[in-house]
């Protein structure tokens, strides 16, 4: 009869049986986890590899095709000028977004200023794609 | 002809349960009836683990109430080695009795489990393997709560049973007790619905119980840390993750095969996006069904002559001790992480390493966020939470392959 079994069969805990419980307890549970983080490590590093290969592979196949020169045709589309570092494709989404919480019937909207409010701080963008990513958790 | 009528009146009279009631010891089901009251408040008021709490709380008060007859703890009790005659509850058993079979077979926990993991994104911890260290150091809390129950006299299988509280992980306490309680070690003092109950009440109060522990452990620096952004992940390791996984744990600790085989299930079927119909029923009908059974039939367990003993408010006591200590070995690995990477991991997020997903990386983000309105912890949190839910099978099925 083992340690163990003498212990579970006279449902008495001896310290020695204890320490036994909790040191093999932490142990296992640390050792199948280690696997898994050198498991996920490693598999992150081929994946990795593969990806960056692909992007260089693009670069060099994009650096190859023989250039068209200064006439090559531009997409179709009229860039927006670019008026105190906002662009104004920026300026139609802000006077979109605008019209579509002000739109009332009969009335017409007109955007005739955007200004930032700051220039530091944090990008009103990158925080409201944040609150995206972690609304369903 | 009125005699008659009497004792008839009489007779239904002394059946109703206002007369269990006023019968030896019957004053107990009427406080473990007031017990059930509160949980129903806390479940319905406070918003507290509401889908577990409020059919737990309607089993218990059904359980309470003297002469339904719909569950039976004589058909369940056992002990010496004696094992449960599943015929004799299938053909005593009232409803709950039926029910409740399927927490004993250990049948109910794994099907959570694989809603769950239809349910979970482990994204964020494929990006940063790492969490898996936070997972696995929060489950220190089980084990260190083995000891105190060691000292408070408990046998090896009821010491295991509330040890695994401190996994903070509902399914994974039912399953290690379920099995425990129903082998040798079994006084018969504490059951299931105990452990239970505990499990549930406590992972409702993570907000509460958390944030004085993380707060006390980390400097204000450490908590304000900001961490960078995680890497995307490709669906190729999506769908590796949740095979490779069920392999590693079934191979290493096969006694946790039941639960991480089902968690990894569920996953597969989510992230391999060809098994639509699937994850809907596994993340709502098959969820929410086996919610009401074990949540009702959990209930039902706990009597007045399980709950009102000394033996219970020792569970209890363990059991807020458990979750102290897996959350603040959480913070200290943390602590540790801080160190070596020179400041780039926040400590505040080894407390989400106790599996209670996902208020506990719920509780990281907002203390972060106390500290640096501008901190988003939550998606860093998520690793080792989910690296929670998987340590915390492990744990369970190294206390059923020494404790059974």
């Amino acid at each position: 009869m083992s340690a163990y079994q003498t212990v579970l069969a006279s449902n008495e805990m001896t310290p020695s049986y204890v320490a036994d419980v909790v040191i093999t307890g932490l142990v296992v549970v640390f050792s199948c986890l280690v696997i898994l983080v050198l498991f996920l490590y490693f598999m992150g590093l081929i994946f990795n590899r593969n990806k960056k290969n692909k992007k260089k592979d693009k670069i060099t196949v994009s650096d190859s095709t023989p250039s068209v020169g200064h006439n090559s045709v531009k997409a179709p589309g009229v860039t927006a000028p670019v008026k105190g570092g906002i662009s104004g494709d920026v300026v139609a989404a802000i006077s979109a977004a605008i019209a579509m919480i002000g739109e009332k019937a009969g009335k017409k909207l007109f955007v005739r200023r955007i200004t930032r409010s700051s220039k530091r701080g944090v990008n009103p963008w990158a925080q409201a794609g944040k609150i995206d990513n972690t609304r369903p958790f | 002809m009125i005699d008659k009528f009497l004792d008839t009146i009489v007779d239904i009279a002394q059946e109703s349960g206002i007369a269990g009631f006023l019968a030896n010891g019957g004053w107990k089901n009427l406080v473990m009836i007031g017990i059930s009251f509160i949980f129903m408040y806390l479940a319905i008021g406070k918003g507290f683990e509401p889908l577990l709490l409020l059919p737990i709380s309607f089993g218990m008060m059904l359980t309470n109430l003297p002469f339904t007859e719909m569950y039976h703890p004589d058909l369940w009790n056992i002990s010496g080695g004696a094992s449960i005659d599943f015929g004799k509850v299938l053909h005593d058993g009232g409803l709950l009795d039926i029910l409740y079979m399927g927490v004993k077979l250990q049948i109910y926990p794994p099907l959570i489990f694989l809603g769950i993991g239809a349910m979970t994104d482990f994204a964020p911890l494929i990006a940063n393997p790492k969490s898996f260290l936070l997972g696995a150091a929060a489950q220190g809390g089980i084990f260190f709560t083995f000891i105190g129950a060691a000292i408070l006299g408990f046998t090896s299988a009821e010491a295991g049973s509330i040890a695994i509280i401190g996994g903070a992980d509902g399914p994974t306490a039912i399953f290690v007790s379920s099995r425990l309680l129903s082998g040798d070690g079994a006084t018969g003092s504490i059951d299931t619905g105990t452990i239970a109950l505990a499990a549930y009440t406590y992972m409702a109060l993570v907000p509460i119980i958390q944030p004085p522990i993380m707060k006390a452990l980390t400097t204000k620096k450490e908590r304000a840390v900001k961490m960078g952004q995680l890497r995307p992940v490709s669906k190729t390791e999506r769908v590796i993750f949740p095979i490779a996984v069920t392999i590693v744990i079934a191979l290493l600790v096969p006694s946790a095969a039941p639960l991480v085989g089902m968690l990894m299930l569920g996953n597969l079927l989510k992230e391999s996006g060809v098994c639509d119909r699937l994850v809907k029923t596994a993340q709502n009908e098959l969820m929410n069904i086996i919610t009401i059974f074990l949540g009702v039939s959990v209930g039902a367990t706990t009597t007045a002559d399980k709950i009102m003993n000394t033996k219970f408010l020792g569970v209890i006591i363990l059991g807020v001790l458990a979750f102290c200590l897996g959350t603040a070995c959480g913070v200290l690995f943390g602590k540790l992480m801080y160190i070596f990477s020179k400041g780039k991991v926040n400590p505040l997020i080894g407390s989400a390493g106790v599996s209670a997903v996902p208020m506990a990386a719920r509780v990281s983000q907002k203390v972060g966020q106390q500290e640096n309105p501008t901190n988003y912890l939550l998606m860093h949190a998520m690793g080792p939470n989910v690296a929670g839910v998987i340590g915390s099978a492990v744990a369970a099925g190294v206390l059923l392959s020494i404790c059974v």
